[in-house]
């Protein structure tokens, strides 16, 4: 199948996810894996982002939706983000979501399933959530459109 | 001194005509350059892009995923 939107900024969401040292970072790097896996979203590299990889910051801005998710209010996906530059993305923060953080990695699918549901709020657009006040970004997308040979950055088949 | 530019993408027009953009710029710009197209696959993920076409200018990423118009290459290359 050819898909003549090739190299062009995809329409599935990208998400970046904290992972951090506690149950609550887990939780949200567990909900972006579940989300990727299902087809729902794109699993980025928030340590790409972090690290100032200018490859992935690109890639990062030219996407038409971005979600962020932090573990706690600590906030250091969206500080990453923030210290990249890259602005006009969505966030999620699990503690805001009446998950408590604590040292402990016996993740719980109750609270994964609830993480997914504001994930998937977000996604869809019908997200109550008031912390999501950024507007999301929308990518001009130029040049002809066309096939080229598929395969790695591309989606072309 | 010379820069290096790299057009990222696996040659679909997109690609060709960031090529094409980025060469013009850099001639009205009157800067000295070396442009190369990087094709392969494991190449393009080793700067990190996820979506083609890309710029990169002497290394760095400066665009992923879209064809800036020319003013806006023309500023990634000063």
């Amino acid at each position: 199948m050819k898909n003549n939107n090739c190299c062009s900024a995809s329409s599935t969401t990208t998400v970046l996810a904290c992972s951090g040292g506690s149950n609550v970072g887990q939780i949200a790097n567990e909900a972006a894996k579940l989300l990727d896996t299902a087809g729902e979203a794109k699993f980025f590299c928030l340590a790409g982002v972090g690290g100032h990889i200018s490859g992935m910051i690109a890639s990062v801005e030219g996407c038409n939706k971005v979600l962020v998710l932090d573990g706690c209010p600590v906030a250091c996906a969206k500080k990453a983000m923030d210290a990249a530059n890259i602005k006009g993305y969505t966030h999620i923060t699990v503690t805001n979501l009446g998950i408590e953080k604590v040292h402990d990695f016996k993740l719980s699918d109750e609270q994964i399933n609830q993480v997914l549901s504001a994930c998937r709020a977000e996604i869809n657009g019908s997200s109550t959530l008031k912390e999501n006040s950024n507007e999301t970004k929308l990518v001009e997308t130029s040049g002809d459109s066309g096939s080229c040979r598929g395969g790695g950055c591309c989606s072309c088949e | 001194m010379k820069k290096k530019l790299q057009i990222l993408g696996t040659g679909c027009p997109k690609c060709m005509k960031l090529a094409e953009l980025t060469e013009e710029a850099a001639k009205e710009l009157g800067i000295e350059y070396e442009i190369e197209k990087v094709n392969d696959i494991k190449k393009i993920m080793e700067f990190g892009v996820m979506m083609t076409p890309a710029l990169a200018v002497d290394g760095e990423v400066k665009v992923a995923g879209r064809v800036p118009n020319i003013e806006e290459i023309k500023k990634m290359l000063a």
